[in-house]
C-alpha cells in the first residue's frame, strides 16, 4: 500500500504563501476528505501533494521518497489527480478520454498493447460508462461527464487517487452518484482517495477520514465523529451549528445557526 | 474566514483622498506645462530662447523662428492626440471592464487605417474631412467587430478573448491594407508614410477642422464617468442600480470610438497609448472615472508630447515617429499588466 | 473488482481502430489532393507542359522550353511552397493544440512578426540579401520566441499569460516593421513588401533546402512529442497528472515550433494566416477527436500551393501568395472567431 505524507509544507503562489508549516499522511486504503473554508489553503495541499505545485520549504513523500525524484510518468503510474474543472477538448469521446489515462504506462517504444484496452474497458466498467463509451463528451449529463473524468484517471491504476472538488457544479443527485462511485472504487479496487469537498455533511458520510483546515494548518483531523463538531466549526467556519447524528447513516451531521428562522429553544 | 471587516472610510479620509487629488491635478497641470514648452524648444535642431519666444509668437525671419513655428502646432496635435487616446483607452477599460483594452491591440486603428486606405485607393479620397469620417467608421466597425467577437462565448469578454480577436482582426485588416496598395505604386508612398504614427506633418488647417470630432468625443467620454463607474461592478449589478447599461455602454463607446478614428485619421495609428495611460492614472488617484477620465486625458497629453520629444533627439540628426516610440515604451508596461494578473483572471 | 468482460476491451479496441483508420484515409485523401495540385502547377502555368514532358523533366531528361519553365520556374516554386506551407502548418496546429486556443497561432502571437522585423531590418538598414538575412531572420524568430517565454514565465508558463505577452510583443514589432518599411529607398520596397505578406516569387531549389532540413529535425522532434501536446490539450493539470513532463516538453514543442516557423518565415516571408488557418481546416476534415498534426502540415502545403497559383494565374494582376492567403484568410478567421467562440475557444 503507497503512503503519501507531507511534512513541514510551506507552498503558496508568487509572494502569498499559503500553507504554512503542515504535516500530513494520507491513511492508505481510506477515504480522506479535506474541508475548511474558502483560501483556507485545500486545494493547495492537494496541489502539491500531486506535485502540480512546488513547495517552498518542506517536502512530499511518496513510500518515503521525495516526490520530486519520481519522473513524470513514473509518478503518474502510482499517483493520478483529478483537477477542479478539467478541459475536454471538442469532439472527443468518452473512450478516448479514458485512453488518455493510459499515457503514463506507455514508453516511448512500447505503444498500445491489449492491456491497455483491457484497462480502458475496466475503468468504463467500474464507472458505468461502457454504454456510453462511443459519446462525445459534450453530449453527456454534468454527472456523467465527471464519471467520464474519473473513468480516466481510473484508467492510469494508481494506488492513490486525488480529487479536488469533484462535486462542484453537480446538482445534489449526481453529487451522490459520484460519491457512491468513488466508495464503490475504495472497497473494491483499495484505492486510496484524497478529495476535496465544500459539503461537511457528504463529507462526513462518505469519508472515513476528515481533515478540516484553517489558515494554511491542518485544525482538525481524524474520524467523522471527532472531526465534526459544533467545537470545529465554529473554529474553521466561524460558524455557530448544532451536530446531530445522521438519521440515514449515523455519521454526524451539522446544521448551521443563523440569527433567525430558528426555534426559540435552538437559539438559547 | 474570520477576518475583521475594515472600518468604512471615514469623512475625514474622503477629504484627505480629495486634497491628494487636488494635488495630482495641480502636479499633472504643470507637468503638461513643462512638456509643451520642452516640445517647443527641444527638437533635431538646437535653437535660443530668443528664437523660440519670436517662434511662438508666429515668426519666420529666420530658419530658429521658422523651426520653432513648426513645433508649435506639431505640440498642440502631440497634446490633442494624446489626451484623445488616453481617454479612449480609460472609456474602452471601463467598458469591456478589460485592463488590456487599447486601440491598438484591439485593432482598432488598424480598423480605421484600412477604411482611410481604402478610401484613398478606390475612392480618391484627398480632403481631410473625408479621411476623418471614413476612419471613425473604419474605428467604430472594428470596435463593434471585435467586441462581439471577443464577448461571444462562455466567460464574456476575457481580457485573453478581445485581445486576440483584436490581434487576429488587426493583422487580417494590414494583410487587405497591403492588398490594397501594392499594385498601387502611385500612392503607395504616402500610405507607407501615414501607416506610422506620427505627429511630425502638423499644421494648423489640418488640426482646426478635427476639433469639432474630437470635442465631441471628449464630451461624450466625459459624461459617461459616473455609469462607467456603475459598469465596473458588472451589468447585472450596474442595472440594479439604475443604470442603462447597453446605452451607457454604446454612448461611451461611440466617444471612444470618435476619439480613436480622429486621431488615427490625422496621425496614423499610434499604440499603446491608451492602455499605458489608464494604468498609470489608476495607480495615482484610483479607479472612480470622474478623476480617473479627465486625468487619463491629461497624462496621455504628456505622454505623447514627450514621447514626440523624445523621438526628435534619439534619431538625431533625424527623427523617429511618436507611434514606434510608444510602442517600445507601452509594449514593456502591456507585458507587466499581464505578468500581474493572476492566470484565471486573463 | 471482478474483471471487466474481455468483450468490453476488444469493443474498446475495435473503436480505437476504427478511429485510426479514418484518420489515415483523411490523411491519404489530402495527400493525394496534394500530389492532384502539383502536378497542376507544374504543367499549367502561363503555357501549358504536357505530363509526359513534366515527368521527363523530373526524371532528368533535358527537354526543351520544357526544362526552363518546369525545371527552372515551376518546379522550385511549387517545392518551396509546399515545404514552407508544411512548416507552417504544423508549426501553427502544434501552437494551437498546445495553447488550447486556435487564435494562438504563431503569426498572431509574434514569432512571424520577430523574424519578418529582423530580416526587414537587415535588407533596408543593413543593406544585407540572401543567406545573411535567413540566418538573421531564423535566430530573430528564436530570440522572440524565447523572450516571450521568459516573460511570461512566473511559477511556470500558463498558455494565457503567454498568448497576451506575444501579442504585446508583435505589436511593437509591426510598428518597427512599419518604421522600417518607411525608411527604404524604392529600391528595396519590394523585396520588403514580402516580408510583410509572405511570397514565393523567385524561388530557387537552393532556397528550400534549409525549410527541408528543418522540416525534417523539428518536424520529426514534434512528431516524437505528439503525444504530450496531446494530453496538453486536457489542461495543464491533467496533462501533469498523466505524466507529462510539462515545463521540458512544452519548451522542446515551443522550440521545434518556432524552428519551422522561422526557417520557413526566413525563406519566404511570413505568408498570412497559413500557421494559422491549416489547423482547424484539418480539424474539419478529419474530424474532431485528436490534434491533427500531418494533416494539418499537408492542408499548409495545398493551401499555400493552390494559393500562390491562384495569385499568379488566376487573378486580375499578379500578387504575391501571402496577400490571396491574407484575403481568403479573413473571412475564414471571422467565421472562425465566431464558432470557437461560442464553443468557449477550443480548437
Amino acid at each position: 500500500m503507497t503512503i503519501l505524507s507531507a511534512a513541514a509544507l510551506q507552498a503558496g503562489y508568487g509572494d502569498r504563501t499559503i500553507l504554512r508549516g503542515l504535516d500530513f499522511t494520507v491513511p492508505p486504503g481510506r477515504i480522506t476528505a479535506i474541508v475548511g473554508a474558502n483560501a483556507c489553503g485545500k486545494s493547495t495541499l492537494l496541489r502539491c501533494l500531486a506535485r502540480l505545485l512546488r513547495p517552498e520549504a518542506g517536502e512530499v513523500q511518496l513510500d518515503g521518497r521525495a516526490l520530486n525524484r519520481f519522473g513524470a510518468r513514473d509518478l503518474a503510474r502510482r499517483l493520478g489527480l483529478l483537477p477542479q474543472s478539467p478541459i475536454a477538448p471538442d469532439g472527443i469521446t468518452v473512450a478516448d478520454l479514458v485512453s488518455h489515462g493510459r499515457h503514463p504506462h506507455q514508453g516511448l517504444l512500447s505503444r498500445w498493447s491489449p492491456e491497455d484496452d483491457r484497462a480502458v474497458a475496466r475503468a468504463l466498467e467500474a464507472t458505468g460508462m461502457a454504454d456510453l463509451a462511443e459519446r462525445d463528451i459534450d453530449a453527456l449529463s454534468g454527472g456523467q461527464r465527471q464519471r467520464a473524468w474519473i473513468a480516466m484517471a481510473l484508467a492510469q491504476e494508481t494506488g492513490i487517487l486525488l480529487l479536488d472538488e469533484p462535486t462542484t457544479f453537480l446538482d445534489i443527485s449526481h453529487q451522490v452518484e459520484v460519491l457512491d462511485l468513488l466508495v464503490d472504487l475504495n472497497r473494491s479496487r483499495g484505492t486510496t482517495i484524497v478529495m476535496v469537498l465544500h459539503d461537511l455533511n457528504l463529507a462526513a458520510r462518505y469519508a472515513d477520514h476528515l481533515v478540516a483546515m484553517l489558515d494554511g494548518r491542518i485544525s482538525a483531523s481524524g474520524s467523522p465523529e471527532a472531526v465534526l463538531t459544533e467545537a470545529m466549526v465554529e473554529e474553521v467556519f466561524g460558524l455557530k451549528s448544532l451536530v446531530i447524528p445522521d438519521p440515514t447513516s449515523g455519521k454526524p451531521m451539522m446544521l448551521p445557526l443563523g440569527r433567525h428562522g430558528m426555534r426559540r429553544e435552538v437559539a438559547e | 474566514m474570520t477576518a475583521a471587516i475594515a472600518p468604512g472610510p471615514t469623512a475625514q479620509a474622503i477629504l484627505r483622498r480629495r486634497r491628494a487629488r487636488a494635488g495630482w491635478l495641480v502636479l499633472v497641470l504643470l507637468a503638461l506645462a513643462g512638456a509643451a514648452v520642452l516640445s517647443v524648444a527641444l527638437g533635431t535642431r538646437d535653437v535660443g530662447w530668443s528664437a523660440i519666444l519670436a517662434g511662438v509668437r508666429g515668426g519666420t525671419d529666420t530658419i530658429a523662428e521658422a523651426v520653432v513655428a513648426v513645433r508649435v502646432p506639431r505640440t498642440v496635435l502631440a497634446a490633442l492626440a494624446g489626451a484623445a487616446l488616453g481617454l479612449a483607452g480609460a472609456v474602452m477599460q471601463g467598458v469591456t471592464r478589460n485592463p488590456l483594452a487599447d486601440p491598438g491591440i484591439l485593432g482598432i486603428n488598424a480598423g480605421a487605417a484600412m477604411a482611410v486606405v481604402i478610401g484613398i485607393a478606390w475612392f480618391g479620397m484627398v480632403r481631410l474631412e473625408a479621411f476623418l469620417w471614413t476612419a471613425i467608421l473604419g474605428a467604430g466597425l472594428a470596435a463593434g467587430f471585435v467586441y462581439a467577437v471577443g464577448t461571444m462565448g462562455r466567460g464574456g469578454a476575457t481580457p485573453l478573448k478581445l485581445a486576440l480577436a483584436g490581434a487576429a482582426t488587426a493583422i487580417a485588416a494590414s494583410s487587405f491594407t497591403v492588398a490594397i496598395i501594392l499594385p498601387r505604386n502611385d500612392i503607395a508612398g504616402g500610405v507607407r508614410s501615414w501607416q506610422v504614427g506620427g505627429v511630425g506633418g502638423a499644421t494648423w488647417e489640418a488640426i482646426l477642422p478635427c476639433l469639432p470630432l474630437l470635442a465631441a468625443g471628449f464630451v461624450l467620454c466625459l459624461i459617461s464617468a459616473r455609469s462607467l463607474n456603475l459598469l465596473a461592478l458588472g451589468d447585472e449589478a450596474a442595472a440594479g442600480l439604475g443604470a442603462r447599461v447597453a446605452w451607457a455602454r454604446a454612448s461611451a463607446a461611440l466617444g471612444a470610438v470618435m476619439l480613436c478614428g480622429a486621431t488615427t485619421a490625422i496621425c496614423g495609428p499610434i499604440g499603446f497609448v491608451g492602455l499605458v495611460v489608464p494604468h498609470l492614472c489608476r495607480l495615482l488617484i484610483g479607479v472612480d472615472h470622474r478623476w480617473l477620465l479627465p486625468f487619463s486625458a491629461l497624462a496621455g497629453a504628456i505622454l505623447l508630447i514627450l514621447a514626440d520629444v523624445l523621438g526628435r533627439i534619439v534619431a538625431r540628426p533625424s527623427e523617429m515617429d511618436v507611434g514606434i516610440v510608444t510602442a517600445f515604451l507601452g509594449a514593456p508596461v502591456f507585458i507587466w499588466i499581464v505578468r500581474k494578473r493572476r492566470v484565471r483572471d486573463l | 473488482m471482478h474483471a471487466a468482460p474481455d468483450s468490453l476491451a476488444t469493443r474498446v479496441a475495435v473503436l480505437r481502430r476504427r478511429r485510426a483508420r479514418g484518420r489515415t484515409r483523411a490523411a491519404g485523401g489530402m495527400l493525394l489532393l496534394l500530389l492532384a495540385g502539383l502536378a497542376l502547377t507544374l504543367s499549367l502555368g502561363q503555357s501549358f507542359t504536357p505530363p509526359g514532358d513534366v515527368l521527363r523533366v523530373l526524371a532528368g531528361v533535358e527537354v526543351p522550353g520544357a526544362s526552363f519553365t518546369v525545371g527552372a520556374l515551376r518546379l522550385p516554386r511549387a517545392v518551396l511552397s509546399i515545404l514552407a506551407g508544411m512548416s507552417f502548418g504544423l508549426g501553427g496546429v502544434v501552437f494551437q493544440t498546445m495553447f488550447r486556443n486556435p487564435l494562438a497561432s504563431p503569426d498572431i502571437i509574434g514569432i512571424s512578426a520577430g523574424a519578418s522585423a529582423a530580416a526587414v531590418f537587415a535588407i533596408v538598414l543593413l543593406g544585407w540579401s540572401g543567406t545573411t538575412v535567413s540566418v538573421l531572420a531564423v535566430a530573430a524568430g528564436l530570440g522572440v520566441a524565447a523572450a516571450i517565454y521568459l516573460l511570461s514565465w512566473r511559477n511556470g508558463v500558463a498558455g494565457a499569460r503567454l498568448i497576451l505577452v506575444g501579442i504585446g510583443i508583435a505589436a511593437m514589432l509591426e510598428s518597427v516593421i512599419a518604421y522600417v518599411l518607411l525608411r527604404a529607398p524604392a529600391w528595396s520596397l519590394q523585396d520588403a513588401l514580402r516580408w510583410l505578406t509572405g511570397s514565393v516569387n523567385g524561388a530557387t531549389l537552393e532556397q528550400a533546402l534549409p525549410v527541408l532540413l528543418s522540416l525534417a529535425l523539428f518536424g520529426g522532434l514534434l512528431l516524437a512529442l505528439r503525444g504530450s501536446a496531446e494530453l496538453m490539450r486536457l489542461g495543464d493539470d491533467t496533462a501533469a497528472a498523466l505524466g507529462v513532463p510539462l515545463a521540458r516538453d512544452r519548451a522542446l514543442i515551443v522550440l521545434a515550433a518556432v524552428g519551422l516557423i522561422a526557417v520557413a518565415t526566413a525563406v519566404t516571408g511570413p505568408i498570412a494566416f497559413v500557421a494559422f488557418l491549416s489547423g482547424p481546416i484539418a480539424l474539419r476534415i478529419t474530424g474532431p477527436g485528436r490534434a491533427p498534426l500531418v494533416p494539418a502540415a499537408l492542408t499548409g502545403a495545398l493551401l499555400v500551393l493552390v494559393a500562390d497559383y491562384a495569385g499568379q494565374h488566376l487573378l486580375p494582376g499578379r500578387y504575391p501568395v501571402g496577400i490571396v492567403t491574407g484575403a481568403l484568410g479573413a473571412p475564414y478567421l471571422i467565421y472562425l472567431i465566431i464558432r470557437t467562440n461560442r464553443t468557449g475557444g477550443r480548437p
